[in-house]
């Protein structure tokens, strides 16, 4: 058993890759203030003869990492730089990319990105919509405050007065419904809700639902629209695709 | 001597190959993102070109990628919809959706993530149903290329 052990421990000296990673996964939590995540994955040359970046692909298309050193001789390091934009993004956020190099012992390695982005509340559904003729029962909006802090809600807002949201206090800061009535389904109308809550303080957050009369007709897909039609891609540009 | 020593190789072979075996066998089976061995597998919530080219229904195409890979090249009826410009974009989706129409968001490749986001996202706001087509934009080009239909315009 003792020889098994020791040809294991051999092969998989063998097979190590020269490139080695201090970290193959980093994890963040940004705070609500944060526009951007910066993950810095640092590397080293183990092997005794020089390791080249070739390519690196991103799970995303959200980022562009860059390298400071493509070209490793034995024993030097580098540093790859990945700038995560947060955007309109909440909640759990994973990337990946996959590193490719000449080393044939570690041609291509996967790093990860985790993220935990801050979520301030769930709003289900934050779209409501009825069709024109159909009865204008009201329909609600679940709002949870998915935040480690309360939130209280203030108040609700509608663009279009012939649609009428109303707040309604379940558990204060924790749980609230809209609950949202139009005037009429007579007609096609269409309502951005915005929610005004207290938090955070200095710059109190609002948040959006929409609330819909559909109309029918052109979208019933009747014998017609349902005959496929031929359609185009627009032609990518020389310089490049995707 | 040279008889035992072949014999003891191939025997330690055997115990090296059976031990690297049971984790591969085990990672093969339970690893989150193992890879498929049929092309057309399915991920939940995916839906093949062919598939979509087949429905009766027209289909409201949602580009999940970035503004800068809409703008070199997308199909011409696909709205654009990111977690970059969410707020801002999501209405248009809206004004464009019928109560039942499918919702088809395409993205990058098959590692593309932004199009599974989207898909989610747009699903929790209320809209139903929302697939994720298999192998994104290079599909399209592809299909595109050989001269075929890639779907019904929904801007009927």
């Amino acid at each position: 058993m003792k020889q098994v052990l020791l040809i294991l421990t051999l092969a998989s000296t063998h097979a190590m890759a020269q490139l080695s990673w201090d970290n193959r996964q980093l994890d963040f939590h940004p705070t609500l203030n944060d526009t951007n995540v910066v993950a810095r994955f640092t590397y080293k040359n183990m092997g005794t003869t020089v390791v080249n970046i070739k390519d690196v692909k991103v799970s995303c298309g959200c980022m562009a990492p860059t390298f400071d050193k493509k070209a490793l001789g034995p024993g030097e390091n580098g540093v790859m730089t990945a700038n995560f934009n947060i955007g309109q993004r909440t909640g759990f956020q994973q990337s990946h990319f996959y590193v490719q190099t000449d080393d044939p012992q570690g041609p291509v390695t996967q790093l990860t990105m985790r993220m935990y982005l801050p979520e301030l509340v769930k709003i289900t559904p934050s779209f409501v919509y009825w069709q024109v003729g159909e009865t204008n029962a009201p329909k609600t909006m679940n709002v949870e405050v998915v935040y480690a802090s309360p939130i209280n809600l203030l108040s609700v807002d509608t663009t279009n007065d012939r649609v009428f949201p109303k707040l309604v206090t379940i558990k204060p800061g924790k749980s609230y419904q809209i609950v949202v009535t139009p005037e009429s389904t007579v007609q096609a109308a269409s309502a951005r809700i915005k929610i005004r809550s207290d938090f955070p303080k200095d710059r109190p957050r609002s948040f959006s639902a929409r609330a819909d009369i559909k109309a029918l007709g052109g979208k019933e897909f009747t014998a017609q629209e349902r005959t496929p039609r031929r359609s185009r891609a627009t032609a990518p540009k020389k310089d490049g695709g995707t | 001597m040279r008889h035992w020593f072949q014999q003891e190789v191939a025997r330690q072979g055997a115990w090296l190959c059976a031990l690297a075996l049971a984790p591969a066998l085990l990672a093969g089976w339970l690893h989150p993102q193992k890879a498929s061995w049929d092309p057309n597998a399915l991920r939940e919530g995916e839906v093949l070109l062919g598939t979509v080219r087949g429905w009766p229904a027209a289909v409201l195409w949602v580009d999940g990628r970035s503004r800068k890979e809409y703008d070199r090249g997308h199909l011409p009826e696909a709205l654009l919809l990111n977690e970059d410009e969410w707020e801002e974009l999501l209405d248009a989706v809206l004004d464009g959706w019928s109560p039942g129409q499918p919702v088809v968001v395409y993205c990058d490749d098959r590692q593309c993530q932004a199009s599974r986001h989207v898909a989610e996202r747009l699903r929790a706001t209320g809209v139903a149903p929302v697939y994720i087509l298999k192998g994104g934009w290079q599909a399209l080009e592809r299909e595109v290329a050989q001269g075929n239909g890639v779907g019904q315009d929904h801007r009927s």
